[in-house]
C-alpha cells in the first residue's frame, strides 16, 4: 500500500508543480544564510546555512502536500471514496507525503550548488553514512508529522492558515533557522520534542571533521518522535473521520 | 440473504449559517425501510433532494445514520464498517471522484491498492476493467482529456476494481448523452447477469424502467412505494403529453372533452399541449388530431416531478 501511494503521488506531483514549489526558495535562502554567516566571519556556521534551507524545504513540502492532498481530494470528490475504501487512510497519507519529502531531497543538490557556484565553497560530508541515515529518518519523521497535521486539515477547510501556523514554530523550535542555543533558555527543552532539532544537530555535525557523538540517541529520538506522530495521527484521524461522518461535513468544499 | 437491508433509517443535518453555528434541523431521511435481494437491480427513484445520495453515503459508510439500521450482505454499516467497505463498490455520478491529472490506468491501479489488491492482481484487474468499459485505447491518456461518458465508464471501472458483490450507482448517467447512457445501461445488465446486487439511484423513470427489477420511489426523505418497473411504464404512458401545431379552438375543445385528457393549454409558440391522465386516452387524442388533418404532432413522457404531482397531489399513492 505504501509503495502504491508513493508511486501515485510521484505521478501526481509531476503534474502538480505546487507540490515542489518550496524547492524554488532553497537557492535564495541558502544564499541569504551563507552571505550573513560569511560576512559575520562565522565560517563555523556554514553547515547551518546549507542544512537549514534543506530541512525547511523538506518539512514545508511535507506539510503543504498533506494539506493539499486533503483539500484537493475533497474538492475532486475522492476524499469520500478514499475513506470508503478498506485501506488505512493514515498509511495512504503517509506514503503520499513520503513521496514528496523524497522529492524534497533535491534541495540538498540546490544548497550544495549554491555554496559551490555562488560562494566557491565545496561542502564536504566527512560522515556520509551518518548524514544519509539521519536524513532518511528525518524524512520518515516529516511524513509522520504531516500525517498528524492532515487530521486537522480534514476537520477544517482553512488548511492553508494552519499549515503556516504550524511550520514556523517547527523551524524555530527545531533550530533550523537559528541554533537552539540562541533561543531563550526556557524554550530550549521544548525544542527536544521536535524531531527537527535532533535532525539539524546531527546533520550539521556530520559535515564537520570531528567524530559525531550521540548518533544513536539522536536517531532513536527522531524515529520515536516519527512513530509517535504516526500513532497520534492515526488516533486523531480516526476520531476526526468519525466526527465528519457523523456531522456530514466530509464532502464539504 | 439480502444484499441491502435498511430499517427505520433516519438522517438529520443541522444547517449552519454565517451567524449561527447550529441552524434548524433538516431531515434528509425519515424512517426509510428497504430490502434489496442479493442479485437484484433495485432502483431508487426520486427528484433532486429526495435523499437518494444520503442513503448511498450511509450504505458506503461515509455518513452515519442518526437512527435506524442499514446492513450490506448482513453486515451493519456502523458497527462492521471494515467488512462493509470490502463488499461495496461505489460509483458516484458526475465529474467528481477521479484524479483527472492522472491516466485512467494510474487511477485504477491506485484504487486497486486502496482496495488492498496485491500489485500483479491490481495490474491485471485494471487492464481487464479498462477493456470491459472500452477504454483500453485511452488507458494511458489523462482523465482530464476524457468526455463525460468516458469518465463515467472509468467511474464504473473504479467501482468494480475489487470485484464487489454490491454496487451503489448514484445517478451514474447524469449528464451523459443518450448513446453513452444506453451503453452504460448495457453494462449494468451485464453486471446483473453476474449476480451482483445493484442499488441504482436515478431521477430518470425511463432508466429505472429499463434496468431495474424493482423500483422504490422516494421523496423528501420518505419512501413512498416499491413498485415493479412495469408500473413505471404504465405511468409513463398514462401521464404522457402531446404537443401539436395547427390546432384550432374547436378541435382543442373537442380533444379536451375526450375521456382521460387531464388538461389542455396553448404554448407561447402557438402550438397546444394536451396532458394525458388515463391509459388509452393518448391513442384517442392522436386519432382525433390526425382525422382533423393535424400532422405536426409530438408525444413525450412526463418528468418525474409531473408524475409525482399526478400521483401524490392528484389521487394519492398506495403506500
Amino acid at each position: 500500500m505504501v509503495w502504491a501511494a508513493v508511486r501515485f503521488q510521484l505521478s501526481n506531483s509531476r503534474r502538480t508543480p505546487g507540490d515542489v514549489e518550496a524547492l524554488a526558495t532553497v537557492p535564495l535562502l541558502t544564499a541569504i544564510f551563507l552571505a550573513i554567516m560569511l560576512n559575520s566571519g562565522r565560517d563555523d556556521l556554514i553547515g547551518h546555512a546549507v542544512i537549514g534551507p534543506v530541512l525547511m524545504a523538506m518539512s514545508v513540502m511535507a506539510l503543504n502536500v498533506a494539506g493539499e492532498i486533503i483539500q484537493s481530494d475533497r474538492y475532486a470528490g475522492t476524499l469520500e471514496l478514499v475513506i470508503a475504501a478498506p485501506a488505512n487512510i493514515v498509511v495512504v497519507l503517509w506514503g503520499r507525503v513520503l513521496a514528496v519529502v523524497a522529492l524534497g531531497m533535491l534541495s540538498l543538490v540546490e544548497a550544495w550548488l549554491v555554496a559551490w557556484l555562488g560562494f566557491g565553497i565545496v561542502i564536504e560530508v566527512p560522515h556520509a553514512g551518518v548524514f544519509a541515515v539521519i536524513l532518511a529518518a528525518s524524512a520518515f519523521a516529516m511524513a509522520g508529522t504531516a500525517t498528524l497535521a492532515a487530521s486537522l486539515f480534514v476537520l477544517t477547510r482553512r488548511g492553508f492558515a494552519y499549515r503556516v501556523a504550524i511550520s514556523f514554530p517547527l523551524y524555530i523550535l527545531g533550530g533550523v533557522i537559528v541554533p537552539i542555543a540562541f533561543l531563550p533558555e526556557w524554550l530550549q527543552p521544548l525544542s527536544r520534542l521536535v524531531y527537527l532539532s535532533w535532525s539539524a544537530d546531527l546533520l550539521r555535525a556530520s559535515l564537520r571533521p570531528e567524530p559525531v557523538t550521540g548518533v544513536a540517541l539522536g536517531l532513536l529520538a527522531i524515529l520515536a518522535l516519527a512513530f509517535a506522530s504516526v500513532l497520534m495521527g492515526r488516533r486523531l484521524l480516526a476520531w476526526v473521520v468519525d466526527r465528519v461522518r457523523s456531522d456530514g461535513t466530509l464532502a464539504q468544499v | 440473504m439480502l444484499g441491502v437491508e435498511v430499517a427505520g433509517l433516519g438522517r438529520s443535518f443541522t444547517t449552519a449559517s454565517k451567524f449561527r453555528k447550529r441552524g434548524p434541523l433538516v431531515e434528509a431521511l425519515h424512517d426509510v425501510s428497504l430490502a434489496v435481494e442479493a442479485g437484484e437491480v433495485h432502483g431508487l427513484l426520486g427528484p433532486n433532494g429526495a435523499g437518494k445520495t444520503t442513503l448511498c453515503k450511509i450504505l458506503s459508510t461515509v455518513l452515519l445514520p442518526t437512527s435506524g439500521t442499514a446492513r450490506v450482505m448482513g453486515h451493519d454499516v456502523v458497527s462492521e464498517t471494515a467488512a462493509v467497505r470490502r463488499l461495496v463498490g461505489i460509483v458516484f455520478g458526475g465529474e467528481r471522484g477521479l484524479y483527472t491529472r492522472l491516466t485512467a490506468r494510474q487511477n485504477l491501479r491506485y484504487w486497486a491498492a486502496l482496495y488492498l489488491l496485491p500489485g500483479p492482481e491490481a495490474n491485471r484487474r485494471a487492464d481487464e476493467l479498462l477493456e470491459r468499459v472500452g477504454l483500453t485505447d485511452r488507458a494511458d491518456s489523462r482523465v482530464e482529456t476524457f468526455s463525460r461518458g468516458m469518465k463515467q465508464r472509468l467511474h464504473l471501472a473504479r467501482g468494480l476494481i475489487a470485484d464487489p458483490p454490491v454496487l451503489l450507482l448514484d445517478e451514474p448517467t447524469t449528464g451523459m448523452d443518450p448513446v453513452a447512457a444506453r451503453e452504460f445501461r448495457a453494462i449494468v445488465h451485464e453486471l446483473r447477469v453476474e449476480g451482483r446486487t445493484i442499488l441504482l439511484t436515478t431521477h430518470d423513470m425511463v432508466e429505472a424502467e429499463a434496468v431495474c427489477d424493482r423500483v422504490t420511489l422516494i421523496d423528501r426523505g420518505r419512501v413512498l412505494a416499491t413498485e415493479p418497473p412495469r408500473t413505471l411504464g404504465r405511468w409513463l404512458s398514462q401521464f404522457g403529453r402531446i404537443d401539436a401545431e395547427g390546432v384550432d379552438e374547436a378541435l382543442l375543445n373537442e380533444v379536451a372533452a375526450v375521456d382521460g385528457v387531464g388538461a389542455t393549454a396553448c404554448n407561447a409558440d402557438g402550438s397546444v399541449r394536451i396532458e394525458i391522465a388515463a391509459d388509452g386516452a393518448a391513442a384517442v387524442v392522436l386519432a382525433h388530431l390526425v382525422a382533423a388533418g393535424v400532422t405536426s404532432v409530438r408525444t413525450s413522457v412526463p418528468s418525474l416531478e409531473e408524475v409525482y404531482l399526478q400521483l401524490i397531489g392528484g389521487r394519492g399513492l398506495d403506500v
